[in-house]
């Protein structure tokens, strides 16, 4: 029970007759990445504005390493976040280092630490320039090292890589790796799922207020019922190659290319058999389900 | 403490750095100067007028802008980092609402104070150089900032509701209005509607609702004394500065307490 650095129970809230959060239950562990992932106006925003104390829950549980959440939070629980919201915006007049100074003087930190954290996040070029000369991206990785000032235990991002493009998304993961193996907890939202996709510990699949199903990556593909696809290509005996495979679903894709689907649990036989018919089958590609369509499967389902 | 400290310093540089707060204290220098070296201008005579004169002129211009530029400083503090998206980020961070909210209102109250050193320095000095009383200026000046602190005061509590800049702008404008320009023009319209058969309760309770009459009041008599508002007839009506100076300080105290009330997390 105490690892667990927040817990969320039966959290709900509503803003005039909108019930925006249904019944939210989480756990968050040291160390760990939970994603929660779903489209636009689903609740996340608001789920994480809670957990900071920003809003407060209509009713629900809210433990912070333990103890009971205080209304509005103390001092003393505020120091375990880091915070990156959405749209990250800085006073435009100050430069990156003095934005840096201001918050880690905030959060009680070490000073000394503000050059580091210029160069962890990347933007130690930038850091004597003023705020207002900075793209989205440089916004976005200043936000990120905001969020780290004050040794966090549990950072809270929201939609983090939101602005960053293919390169500086990949240094953020690499960042935040750096950041579990120091043992910090990430809880980030995105929709962008092929990007989170291979950083997750645990998803988090949220949908009108309810976390629709959660828990590993692992567990969430056996619950799917979801078919893995095999690309091969028939070189000859087209008939007798259909006939072995009769009991699975072939679409032809283009000339002499098939795919053949199946459920997961069926994936080894499958490929048992086209191994089997070398002779006339060259395999091409084997795709199995990926966060997109875990998501959809239980976006849909529900 | 400290945090208190950091925002007020964030909140005074920025505003310093916002150039118009700079050119009101240089215009209100430049007015401050006429008014002290031209002050008897009216009577055909240009020169250095009386101390007492010389202040009495000030206190109109303080009346005037003074106001004007504690509620311009504070009306957008709390909704324009609201709108900006950064009130999030400083509630996220460590420290209390009520260290925000006492951090920024220490910052432009400093930034006010600032200004109206600025203002008054020049003629002040001039003055005190050629032989008048420093004790009565530095009232003057101690109570223009404090007269400017109450209207900081309210615009902060004003910023606390997180409207819209322009919604609070026009609102900051509006009160200004109704406690500089309409105020006296309601409290004599009474009086002339009524005869002066007025409740004496009456019109003390309206003058102490008002803190620009309280700060004039204040002035008067820290300059001159019971005896010229007798002259100026209010009789046996005139409040003590013992009870001006609590006026003020509960226009300072209670616009702070709810704006502190109406400034928190987690609604």
């Amino acid at each position: 029970m105490t690892d667990i650095i927040l817990q969320l129970e039966g959290v709900k809230k509503s803003y005039n007759d909108r019930q925006v959060l249904k019944h939210i239950d989480l756990s968050i562990r040291p160390g760990e990445l939970t994603g929660i992932i779903g489209n636009n106006g689903q609740g996340k925003t608001t789920l994480m504005r809670i957990i900071l104390g920003l809003l407060k829950a209509d009713s629900g549980k809210i433990l912070i390493e333990g103890h009971n959440a205080d209304i509005p939070r103390s001092i003393e629980q505020k120091r375990i976040f880091g915070y990156l919201p959405e749209s990250v915006f800085f006073y435009p007049e100050m430069t990156g280092r003095n934005v840096l100074r201001f918050f880690t003087g905030l959060k009680k930190g070490d000073c000394g630490i503000i050059d580091n954290l210029l160069k962890t996040t990347g933007i130690e070029y930038a850091a004597d320039q003023k705020v207002k000369t900075y793209s989205k991206g440089m916004k976005q990785r200043l936000g990120l090292a905001q969020a780290l000032a004050g040794n966090p235990k549990l950072l809270i991002l929201d939609e983090p890589t939101n602005g960053l493009d293919p390169a500086g998304i990949s240094d953020f993961y690499k960042i935040l790796a750096d950041l579990r193996a120091q043992g910090i907890a990430i809880l980030l939202s995105s929709h962008l799922l092929s990007e989170i996709e291979s950083h997750l510990d645990r998803l988090a699949i949220m949908k009108d207020g309810i976390f629709v199903k959660q828990g590993s990556l692992e567990t969430l593909v056996s619950e799917a019922v979801l078919k893995t696809s095999i690309r091969f290509r028939i070189v000859k005996n087209e008939n007798a190659v259909m006939d072995r495979l009769v009991s699975y679903q072939i679409q032809k894709n283009g000339n002499n290319i098939f795919t053949a689907s199946c459920v997961r649990s069926d994936k080894d036989e499958l490929l048992q058999r086209l191994t089997g018919l070398h002779d006339s089958v060259n395999l091409m590609a084997i795709q199995d389900p990926g966060l997109d369509e875990i998501f959809h499967y239980f976006n849909n389902e529900h | 403490m400290n945090e208190i400290i950091l925002i007020a310093s964030k909140e005074f540089i920025e505003r310093l750095k916002n150039g118009w707060i700079l050119a009101i204290a240089v215009s209100f220098m430049l007015f401050s100067v006429i008014i002290s070296f031209a002050g008897l201008g009216f009577t055909g005579s240009i020169g250095q007028p009386d101390q007492e004169i010389t202040l009495l002129s000030l206190t109109s211009l303080v009346i005037y802008l003074v106001p004007l530029l504690g509620l311009i400083l504070g009306y957008d503090s709390i909704s324009g980092e609201h709108e900006q998206g950064t009130l999030d980020l400083l509630h996220s961070c460590p420290i209390s609402s009520g260290q925000i909210l006492f951090g920024k209102w220490t910052g432009l109250s400093a930034v006010l104070m600032f200004a109206l050193t600025i203002g008054m320095i020049i003629p002040a000095v001039i003055a005190v150089y050629q032989g008048q009383d420093v004790i009565p200026w530095l009232w003057f000046l101690v109570l223009s900032m404090w007269f400017g602190i109450v209207f900081v005061t309210l615009s902060l509590m004003m910023s606390t509701t997180l409207w819209s800049r322009g919604r609070l702008l026009g609102l900051v404008i509006g009160l200004w209005l109704i406690f500089i320009i309409l105020f006296d023009v309601i409290l004599i319209g009474l009086l002339v509607a009524t005869e002066g058969n007025i409740s004496n309760i009456l019109i003390d309770t309206l003058f102490f609702l008002n803190p620009a009459s309280v700060f004039r009041f204040l002035v008067i008599q820290g300059l001159f004394g019971d005896a010229t508002l007798v002259q100026m007839g209010f009789g046996n009506h005139i409040p003590t500065i013992t009870a001006l100076i609590t006026a003020l300080i509960l226009w300072t105290i209670l616009p702070l307490w709810f704006a502190r009330l109406k400034f928190s997390t987690g609604k």
